[in-house]
């Protein structure tokens, strides 16, 4: 074990022929909130899914707490501390708020033992209501959690589907496009809660994101894609900075736009 | 070589048949994303409308010919397009749910018009011999049966290569709403299709009773896995390589009847080849080759009860003291409420898999059958009642296991399909040999002692009904409930928070297996003996029809189910209600299949909304039309 | 001209625009602005009749269009060209172009699609799926062109483009609203779509929050609010 979080290198994708993620090489380490930025279609999902071992990488290795996890199931890498949310949320509609939160955290309790998944250890029970609890407060949903999510808003759902993750307790998070869909107070409490993870909990954050102004707030590094191969990586003011990314992905008003965003932030 | 010839001749006329049908079912399952349980019961009603029109009627067959293969066709082709409309939108379970409704409605319909014996069904085409290869004779028959099927395999790989609407067809296939908005009604298309692929189910279905030369309800019904079968070798997807894949079953099927004329292991094998085949290319085919066509779409979550928890405890106060008194109620009615409560482990069971679990069984009688089976033999080792009956539970677990494998591997349509293969093959292979049922096919599995009479024995079966309810309420509160919920809701989610949901899997389908063994079990017992025929494999359609039909909650719906299914046909005069019943079943599913994604509500909403429109008159959209809230851009120009 | 009054529209229960209009005049390009889930795509949808609207109303030269149905609003010239890539992929290049041509006509359909797209005169066997991502948005657009449409709708043409790619595909576009067919265009490269725009329709959370043209932009409050949205402050 050791404190790298997860280490990406070489990564390629293909679906049939076409090659969706090119060489991508990235590094997210627990307590950093890294970036992942590239035009519609640049392979960002993509690189996610690999990361979650949801798609089989042709070449490359992807690598978590220094152990090679390349072949290794999504449970298994969940298990060794990676959670993740998804561009689409993938909430449990016929569970409650509640019970979506906690089984953030009885799914990995579950793991692959068949007696584990036919009930809680009484031991554990405790554990899952308080990490429950503690997940709906940080996200400020508590109100919510005798709720359907079919009956949420959209950002309500979002913050479902992180308060998920949260009570899961994993080291390392996956954010796929988490403030789509949310207003503006639900973006700066979504902000708040990124916070509170990375600076008080020392979880590392890899993010996908196309509200820029997040990106370069809450941001510590940033790798940007296009064409699912990685063009420019740095700290947000370079990413502003770098022609490469102007060029191919921002045009040339929206990042002066953005380095006075940023300036005013 | 010689002696393989002939069944060849017939293997190959066969697979021609299987061939046409699969071609039919793989060009409408394409075109409109929804595949037709019923493909093989639309060709038994053909076939037996052209035995009533020629062998009945004594009409020449030419004309029989064009009126229930083309214009039944036809008519029924577009009947489907519309069904298939209304289960667009429907998540994948509701669709399968939708076909079998259908194909249980028909089936139904049938057996109310010419019941369930097999007829007689001269061959129309002539049998005269037209040449013969090393002695054995071709005759006129099996060439315009090759014939057909060849030329219309030829005539659909030229209507999509060369003529408009084949394109539009292969258009349609590719994306739907683009060639809508390229001009041509999808709609359209499909209605074309679906008409064609009809055709096709209705041309097999009066050549098979030809080549059968009998016409018989579910055999012809089952045509359907024959063309499963084809269908599968192609991948579900290739119209040539399904005849190709026609041909080759008919020709195996051959071969291996002949061949059980030396092993007697291998008798009735033959007939199960395209099960066998559609269970084996199921579980062999890679899975990212089997795609669900059609628009996925996630079922919608049961609303929460309306009752508060008192009203609940009122209601099965009321429904446990009911069941209580019952059997001095009803009188000699009795068997028929037995029967019924003997069923209710069995729904529960099912329920555990489709509303829990959001997976899909269509071999459920298939576990009752081998609980059964396994209770008999262990009564006669000498095994105590209940120990029996909880060892046939546990004795059924592994055909569970067997199931759970492609469960893991396929989900929707394809799991179906497996399941269906899977239970039809345990009914004509297993069934019938002795070890399973006995010579006889009487197993004696006596009730317990001391509870004999019908009343004693009516306790029992509630004690049972009782524990399976308290097994399902048990589940679904813990752990296992919840990771079933969120298998069914979001699969993918729950696996990356940690979850080995195969687990999850091989463990509801045990429990389900175990408990559908004890139902089997306490089946049999009811009646003191037992054989496979109790056990029909289509039954276990009729089941997943009832059960949707019985309402969206596990346990109420596993209550009510048995007893529509039994004890309100038997309540009535007539001994053909019973059938009724089932159209009424089949139709019923149709609709709430159709209506499960809330389109029903929609539909009565958009009513509303035009009767409200029609009473306030124009007047209020004409306003909405002359006072746009923001000047259009450029409008001055 | 081509509008949208009033438009209402969403998905189930999510509400998507509110009350939205716009108006396409004849000859004229607008560009359609807006933040990721600004409801852009929606308005498309119901534009070329994919959605229906809960309310409001497409109106052609002034009369509100009975018929909304995708197919039947072709038939009244306006021609989509959807997000993604508008082709049939199992489709060889011809087959694509033949099955937009009115009957009877495929020969010079296919000949018009070659001039305007020479490449695409290479390819002409080759299942349209198979072709580079470039070539198949050509083929998309030369699918809407050869119909002669009076609008045309474009989602997001240049997206996972190589810039190259998206000069020749404005090239084309600029020369097409040259020659009198009026384009709705969505399109993430803002700078872009200004360059050819003679107006420009923002949206804002599913309501429209600047109409008017592109000059108007420069500077005003309108552009730091849009980008504001567009770029996701607070």
């Amino acid at each position: 074990m050791n404190d790298d979080g997860l280490v990406v290198s070489g990564l390629v994708v293909r679906y049939g022929g076409l090659v969706a993620v090119d060489g991508v090489n990235l590094t997210a380490p627990p307590g950093r909130v890294t970036g992942l930025i590239g035009p519609n279609g640049a392979g960002k999902t993509t690189t996610f899914n690999a990361c979650s071992g949801l798609v089989r990488p042709a070449a490359g290795r992807v690598q978590l707490f220094g152990s090679d996890v390349t072949s290794a199931s999504p449970p298994a890498r969940a298990q060794r501390g990676l959670g993740r949310t998804f561009q689409r949320m993938e909430l449990f509609d016929s569970l409650l708020v509640r019970e979506n939160v906690a089984l953030g955290r009885e799914a990995g309790l579950a793991g692959s033992r068949p007696w584990h998944h036919l009930r809680a250890r009484h031991a554990d029970r405790g554990a899952i209501r308080a990490a429950t609890d503690d997940a709906l407060e940080l996200c400020g949903i508590s109100h919510l959690a005798d709720r359907r999510p079919a009956d949420l808003s959209t950002g309500q759902r979002r913050l479902v589907e992180l308060a998920r993750v949260v009570a899961g307790g994993f080291r390392l998070l996956l954010l796929d496009e988490p403030s789509s869909g949310l207003d503006h107070t639900e973006t700066d409490r979504f902000g708040d809660v990124l916070r509170t993870l990375v600076e008080e909990r020392g979880t590392g954050l890899l993010i996908v994101e196309h509200d820029m102004a997040l990106v370069m707030r809450v941001c510590h590094y940033v790798y940007v894609l296009d064409f699912g191969r990685p063009i420019f990586e740095g700290e947000p003011a370079e990413v502003v900075a770098s022609d490469v990314v102007r060029a191919a992905y921002l045009g040339d008003e929206t990042a002066e736009l953005m380095e006075m965003e940023a300036g005013l932030v | 070589m010689k002696e393989y010839l002939p069944f060849l001749v017939f293997g190959v006329t066969a697979g021609a048949v299987y061939g046409i049908s699969a071609m039919g079912l793989v060009l409408t399952y394409k075109t409109s994303g929804l595949f037709n349980f019923g493909h093989g019961a639309v060709s038994a009603m053909a076939a037996f409308l052209f035995y009533t029109l020629h062998v009945q009627h004594g009409l020449a067959w030419p004309v029989a010919a064009l009126i229930a293969v083309l214009g039944f066709g036809v008519v029924v082709g577009l009947i489907l397009e519309r069904f298939a409309a209304a289960l667009a939108e429907v998540a994948v379970t509701y669709k399968i749910v939708g076909t079998i409704g259908l194909l249980v409605a028909i089936r139904a319909v049938i057996v109310l018009l010419y019941g369930e014996e097999a007829r007689v069904f001269t061959p129309f085409l002539p049998q005269a011999k037209v040449f013969s290869i090393q002695g054995v004779s071709v005759s006129v028959e099996n060439l315009i049966t090759l014939g057909l099927g060849a030329g219309a395999a030829l005539g659909l790989f030229f209507l999509f290569r060369a003529t408009r609407l084949g394109l539009a067809v292969r258009a349609v296939v590719d994306d739907a709403a683009l060639l809508d908005v390229t001009g041509e009604n999808p709609t359209r298309v499909r209605r074309h299709a679906w008409m064609l692929g009809t055709i096709f189910a209705t041309a097999s279905g009066v050549l098979f009773a030809s080549v059968q030369q009998q016409v018989q309800v579910d055999v012809l019904a089952l045509l359907i896995v024959q063309a499963f079968g084809a269908a599968a070798l192609a991948r579900f997807t290739s119209l040539p390589g399904s005849f190709v894949g026609g041909l080759v079953i008919g020709m195996a099927q051959a071969l291996i009847s002949k061949e059980a004329t030396r092993m007697p292991a291998l008798v009735g094998l033959d007939l199960n080849i395209p099960f066998l085949v559609l269970f084996v290319v199921l579980l062999v085919i890679p899975k990212g080759r089997l795609v669900d066509l059609g628009r996925q779409v996630k079922a919608r979550a049961a609303p929460p009860s309306r009752l508060s928890a008192r009203q609940r405890g009122t209601v099965w106060a009321l429904s446990l003291a009911g069941a209580v008194i019952l059997p001095h109620v009803v009188g000699a009615r009795l068997a028929l409420w037995n029967t019924a409560l003997s069923q209710v482990v069995l729904f529960l069971s099912l329920g555990l898999l489709v509303r829990l679990s959001g997976q899909i069984s269509l071999c459920h009688v298939g576990f009752a059958a081998a609980g059964a089976a396994a209770f008999g033999h262990l009564l006669a080792w000498g095994l105590p009642w209940p120990v029996a009956l909880l060892l046939a539970g546990i004795g059924t677990v592994p055909v569970g296991l067997l199931i759970a494998v492609p469960a893991i591997r396929l989900s929707g349509l394809y799991l179906g399909l497996a399941t269906l293969g899977f239970g039809i093959f345990l009914a004509q292979f297993f069934y019938t040999k002795s070890y399973v049922f006995g010579v006889g096919q009487q197993l004696a599995t006596p009730r317990p002692a001391g509870f004999t009479s019908d009343v004693r024995y009516y306790y029992v079966l509630l004690a049972l009904a009782l524990a399976g309810t308290l097994v399902v309420v048990v589940v679904e509160r813990s752990r296992l409930g919840r990771l079933l919920r969120g298998l069914a809701d979001a699969p993918v989610a729950l696996s990356t928070l940690g979850a080995n949901t195969n687990v999850s899997l091989v463990l509801v389908f045990c429990l389900s297996a175990a408990m559908a063994g004890v139902s089997g079990a306490a089946f049999a017992s009811l009646f003191g003996r037992v054989g496979g025929f109790s056990f029909p494999a289509t039954q276990s359609l009729t089941l997943l029809a009832v059960l949707v039909v019985a309402g969206p909650r596990i346990v109420p719906a596993a209550f009510l189910a048995p007893v529509l299914l039994f004890v309100v046909p038997g309540y009535a005069a007539n001994p053909h209600i019973a059938d009724a019943l089932q159209v009424g079943f089949g139709l019923t599913a149709v609709v709430v299949s159709a209506a499960s994604q809330g389109s029903l509500d929609a539909w009565f909403a958009r009513r509303a909304l035009q009767a409200r429109e029609r009473l306030v008159g124009p007047a209020a959209r004409r306003t909405s039309v002359h006072q746009p809230g923001l000047a259009p851009i450029g409008g001055a120009r | 001209m081509f509008e949208l009054r009033r438009i209402t529209a969403g998905y189930g229960a999510t509400t998507v625009l509110r009350d939205v209009s716009l108006a396409v005049p004849d000859g004229s390009v607008v560009a359609l602005l807006g933040a990721n889930g600004a409801g852009k795509t929606t308005l498309l949808r119901v534009a070329s009749g994919l959605l229906q609207p809960t309310s409001g109303q497409l109106v052609i030269d002034g009369t509100p269009v009975e018929d909304t149905a995708p197919h039947a609003l072709v038939r009244q010239g306006i021609c989509l060209v959807p997000e993604g890539r508008g082709i049939f992929r199992s489709l060889t290049v011809r087959e694509n172009l033949a099955l937009q041509a009115r009957k009877g006509t495929e020969g010079d359909a296919i000949a018009r699609a070659v001039e305007a797209f020479p490449r695409l005169g290479e390819r002409l066997g080759q299942a349209a799926g198979t072709m580079s991502g470039g070539e198949q948005q050509m083929l998309a657009l030369a699918r809407a062109y050869i119909q002669s449409p009076r609008v045309v709708l474009l989602d997001e043409v240049s997206m996972g483009l190589a810039p190259k790619v998206v000069d020749e595909i404005f090239t084309f576009l600029a020369g097409l609203a040259a020659s009198g067919t009026s384009l709705l265009l969505v399109e993430q490269y803002v700078t872009r779509a200004l360059e050819v725009a003679d107006y420009v329709s923002m949206l804002h959370k599913g309501q429209l929050a600047f109409a008017g043209e592109p000059a108007e932009l420069a500077g005003t409050d309108v552009f730091a609010t849009y980008v504001g949205a567009a770029v996701g402050s607070h």
